[in-house]
């Protein structure tokens, strides 16, 4: 089945003004999405997620590499015919209260994509926006409101029903819940799994937390300062992590239970600046196994089982397992145990 | 949910073989914490002028802290917690300010002092740790000037010793080359860095109380592992009591003694952390305690693609209790609450 | 810092390259005549051409710039980068000697107008930060407001109908110096300045008296955007979460005070550069209404009779005086705000 997106060799720099240098922000990323699938690309801040998303959805240039769209090269794609392609592929941002405009009402926000690539008329588009709000689950009384006025899960409804207006095969969701609350994160996302459901729609899950993107997407992509470090079926990703990064990553979340106290690796040292990389893996900086050989040139990719690959040298003679300590408990409780 | 099911073993590391993985322990979380009663906080009440009647952003808090006590003040945006934590220390950002309510430190009442008053005690006797680092620092002054400056602010001491100082607290906090970095401006520094840089000036005069206001929002996890190990080690080190600002349970979970629970200016349940998390008897607690228990167990929710959900289950899927709570509150303060506590 | 400096510098000489070219180049453009003007309308053909070339008009426009320059020999050699100016059409004394004349004049009125303004400006400013919304703070937008609703001339003109006509309290608005005050001997230009080193107190009297009403005019309409600026930036610092902060970690007031400040100096300082140069513009009707013969009343005098030479080495002044000025500022901000010089 030819992929909805393939991305190849993707390389995005960004010059520095005056002084000259340029920030790598991606540093060859190869991947690609089935149809119907979700991608996660999973990273912190600095790891070139956001870059990559929008570099996908031609929002950014890429320095160098191609994309291709349902088997189309787009890369280069412009003017009219980019625009017509747009229709297809579209995002969904962080914070939703930025995204929309607040001089706007939510009618004419969902309308605006409508009137740009439609020739319905007035009542046709008036339809279709009554039944895109109730496709996110709102009802006809928000038409008329503005975005100011909605709390923010209504506005990521509001935003996500923008996005489906042209009736897309292919979002990319931007970190599409990280400024919402806790609760009102899992509504957002069993919406999304649903629509992607109903839609057949191919989701780019851009996020920082692996856990997340663990129950959400088919497969995984780990990045750390623009490159892949690990990728393959989320299951497996997140049950047998084999990079130190994506190890860590996976022990730094804490357990919301105070009776489960897991040991935990213990990270030292500073992450490199992606203005001056260094030359060999990108995160030996931190890395508790590093070796020199590390620090010289950047580590092949690995081929860990089906479809699961990672870019640790360490992994040749099975030593990327990091160590684990158990933090110290809280006081009160260290010394209830000293008292025993 | 009252029973505290056995939580199945999150992933992590397995040790290289031979070693055996190191299995979950339970921890006793003692029933009445140690020490003395340090902070007494009796019906708190903070109002912001709104364009009718004034926004009660904290409308019943009542709190005590005994020494070396780590207590996690919880809740969600807009529910005042910042606010309070703040107040205790007699800051309030304007227009606000406290209406009611005493806060008693060692049986000293803070509230009553004016703002000269309350300097000696601020940053001396209470450390305070902010969200933001690098907006907290001054952008225009040498992080080591600003570590120093607030060590020459409680202690009569000359330049160089209180340059000196500021290079051990950075050394402390886990800063490399701390006699280079002094010099570096806030900007210069990774949001991490900048934030164990408050761990230092916080912890710096040995404070017998931390207020820690959402710390570690916006860092990301592995930088988050790193300051909180950094926060346990400093508070162990000077035996501060803390009062930890979160709306991450995870945080309550593996570093509190005590948790209080907010929710719309008030502190709707308190109790220490191991009942919160077994038998939490709010409604409100109920339902967060569940949504941050569902992130241990991602499996559970993973989509099963071969049934696709019934029409029925998504009709009724969305807007919990709380998203209805927050939805109501959003309208009535015209979105203004919401975005006070990001 | 010194890198930055250079490139400023560096920039700075091809910002007053391409503006000397250009204004040159468009003067050549205008629809007028200067030779006709020159020489009157009924002068003959032959007093035409030869007054034509000996202000190589007869050139092509390129070797005009030539010779203006200084690349190439002409009737009016030497060029720029000889030094000099050329000489005036009008009078035909040197250019450079006629701004020497003129140019003190108008330093001195507009330093000791944005002196005065500042001096009355910044602290009304910061009192009405530091007082927030009440009368006070209503009474200084209002002034704000009111000094800069009508033009310097307007108000130069009302001061002299009140402090003249009406109150007999200030001299005549005729010149610099009464005709009886024998001026002292020139050193800088400046009548308060040479007076004084002179040791002339009478003159310096005079001198000074003759100033106040067109130094208050400009200043006090120069009051109303410095109050207004300083005043958002003293409100923005002090409601800052590093202000918070720092009262958070027990600073003293005496070091809070300093931080706001230096923290609204820095965006200040662009302003007050730009409010400098737009001076010059308030100083050309200043000096008309009050006879004062600076810079200003010379400018006008040249254009209006199309001395080419003249306008363009006035031109010339004001562009490298503003560009100084804004130099000096980016230097200034760039020492204050560790941000700006990378």
């Amino acid at each position: 089945m030819t992929p909805v997106l393939e991305l190849d060799g993707l390389v995005k720099e960004f010059p520095m003004g005056r002084r000259g240098g340029v920030v790598h922000a991606v540093n060859g990323v190869s991947l690609a999405i089935a149809p119907g699938e979700t991608l996660g690309v999973v990273g912190e801040s600095g790891s070139g997620k956001s870059t990559l998303g929008r570099m996908a959805l031609r929002l950014l240039e890429p320095t160098q590499g191609r994309i291709r769209f349902e088997g189309q090269d787009i890369t280069r794609l412009g003017g009219g015919a980019l625009r017509a392609w747009r229709a297809r592929a579209q995002v969904v941002f962080q914070d939703p209260r930025d995204a929309l405009s607040p001089r706007m009402d939510v009618r004419t926000l969902i309308e605006e994509p409508l009137r740009l690539h439609t020739d319905l008329d007035a009542t046709a588009r008036l339809e279709r926006v009554v039944q895109l709000l109730r496709s996110v689950r709102l009802d006809e009384g928000y038409l008329t409101r503005s975005p100011r006025r909605l709390s923010g899960g209504e506005a990521q409804r509001v935003a996500i029903a923008r996005a489906l207006a042209t009736d897309p095969t292919f979002l990319v969701l931007d970190e599409p819940t990280s400024s919402l609350d806790l609760h009102v994160r899992r509504s957002i996302l069993t919406l999304l799994d649903t629509l992607q459901q109903e839609r057949g729609l191919t989701y780019l899950l851009i996020s920082h937390d692996l856990h997340m993107v663990a129950a959400h997407a088919d497969q995984v992509a780990v990045m750390y300062l623009g490159r892949i470090v690990e990728t393959g079926p989320a299951r497996e990703v997140f049950e047998h992590p084999e990079h130190p990064y994506t190890q860590a990553l996976l022990s730094a979340t804490l357990s919301a239970d105070p009776t489960v106290r897991p040991s935990r690796i213990l990270l030292q040292g500073e992450i490199p600046s992606p203005i001056d990389l260094p030359p060999g893996c990108l995160f030996a900086s931190r890395c508790p196994i590093a070796l020199d050989a590390c620090r010289t040139a950047p580590p092949e990719d690995r081929s860990v089982g089906p479809g699961h690959s990672a870019a640790c040298i360490r992994i040749d003679d099975r030593t990327n397992r990091l160590r684990t300590a158990r933090p110290a408990a809280p006081r009160a409780a260290a010394l209830m145990e000293a008292s025993i | 949910m009252a029973d505290p099911t056995p939580a199945p073993t999150p992933p992590e590391g397995t040790p290289p073989e031979g070693t055996p993985p190191d299995p979950p322990i339970a921890v006793p979380h003692t029933a009445r914490p140690p020490g003395e009663v340090l902070l007494e906080v009796d019906g708190l009440q903070v109002e912001y002028p709104g364009e009718g009647d004034p926004i009660r952003a904290v409308r019943t808090f009542d709190l005590v802290i005994r020494e070396r006590e780590l207590v996690g003040l919880v809740g969600e945006s807009g529910s005042g917690k910042s606010t309070a934590a703040l107040a205790l220390m007699g800051l309030v950002r304007p227009p606000g300010r406290v209406t009611a309510g005493h806060v008693r430190l060692r049986g000293q009442d803070l509230l009553g002092r004016s703002d000269a008053q309350l300097r000696g005690v601020r940053g001396r006797e209470i450390g305070l740790i902010t969200q933001d680092a690098r907006a907290a620092l001054n952008p225009l002054v040498r992080i080591g000037d600003q570590v120093a400056n607030v060590v020459r602010a409680h202690a009569r001491v000359d330049g160089t010793t209180a340059r000196r100082r500021a290079v051990e607290a950075l050394r402390a906090v886990g800063i490399p080359d701390p006699e280079r970095r002094v010099r570096a401006y806030p900007h210069e520094l990774s949001g991490g860095m900048a934030q164990r840089v408050l761990i230092a000036i916080a912890t710096v005069h040995d404070p017998v109380l931390l207020i820690a206001d959402e710390p570690t929002t916006g860092l990301d996890v592995t930088v988050q592992a790193q300051f909180l190990d950094t926060l346990q080690r400093r508070v162990q080190a000077t035996d501060a009591a803390v009062l930890f600002v979160t709306h991450d349970l995870g945080i309550v979970a593996q570093y509190c003694d005590r948790v209080a629970v907010m929710l719309q200016g008030e502190i709707v349940e308190q109790a220490d952390v191991r009942t919160i998390f077994s038998a939490p008897s709010h409604p409100y607690t109920r339902e967060l305690v569940g949504l941050a228990r569902d992130r241990d167990v991602p499996e559970r929710r993973r989509r099963d693609r071969s049934m696709p959900s019934s029409q029925a289950e998504v009709a009724e899927t969305p807007r919990s209790s709380a998203e209805a709570a927050e939805a109501r509150s959003t309208r009535r303060a015209g979105g203004r609450l919401a975005r006070t506590e990001p | 810092m010194t890198g930055y400096a250079l490139r400023r510098l560096g920039v700075g000489v091809l910002q007053l390259a391409a503006i000397t070219v250009l204004v040159f180049v468009v003067m050549r453009f205008l629809p007028a005549d200067p030779v006709g003007r020159l020489v009157g309308f009924t002068a003959s053909p032959e007093t035409i051409a030869l007054t034509r070339d000996k202000l190589d008009l007869d050139e092509s426009l390129p070797d005009q710039l030539l010779i203006y320059l200084g690349l190439r020999e002409g009737d009016q050699s030497p060029g720029l980068l000889q030094g000099s100016l050329g000489d005036s059409w009008n009078t035909g004394a040197p250019v450079v000697d006629q701004i020497a004349q003129y140019l003190p004049v108008t330093l001195e009125l507009i330093i000791l107008a944005f002196v005065a303004a500042l001096l009355v400006a910044v602290p009304l400013g910061v009192l009405a930060a530091v007082r927030g919304s009440g009368r006070l703070d209503a009474g200084i937008r209002f002034y704000g407001l009111f000094a800069g609703a009508q033009p310097e001339f307007w108000w130069g003109l009302a001061f002299i109908f009140l402090f003249y006509v009406t109150w007999q309290v200030a001299p005549a608005p005729l010149g610099r110096l009464d005709f009886l005050t024998a001026p002292p001997p020139r050193v800088t230009g400046m009548l308060t300045v040479d007076s004084l080193l002179a040791g002339n107190l009478a003159a310096f009297r005079d001198a000074a008296a003759h100033l106040v009403l067109p130094v208050v005019t400009l200043a006090f309409v120069l009051t109303g955007p410095i109050i207004k600026m300083v005043r958002q930036n003293v409100a923005k610092a002090m409601a800052s979460e590093y202000v918070l902060y720092a009262r958070g970690c027990g600073l003293p007031t005496r070091q809070i005070a300093a931080y706001t400040f230096r923290n609204s100096l820095a965006p200040s300082v662009t302003l007050i550069a730009i409010l400098f140069a737009y001076m010059l513009g308030g100083a050309v009707l200043v000096e008309q209404v009050f006879s004062l013969g600076g810079l200003g009343q010379w400018a006008v005098a040249s254009v209006l009779s199309f001395d080419f030479p003249a306008i363009q080495g006035i031109v010339l002044v004001i562009t490298v005086g503003t560009l100084l000025v804004l130099l000096a500022v980016d230097l200034l901000h760039a020492r204050i705000d560790p941000r700006v010089a990378r």
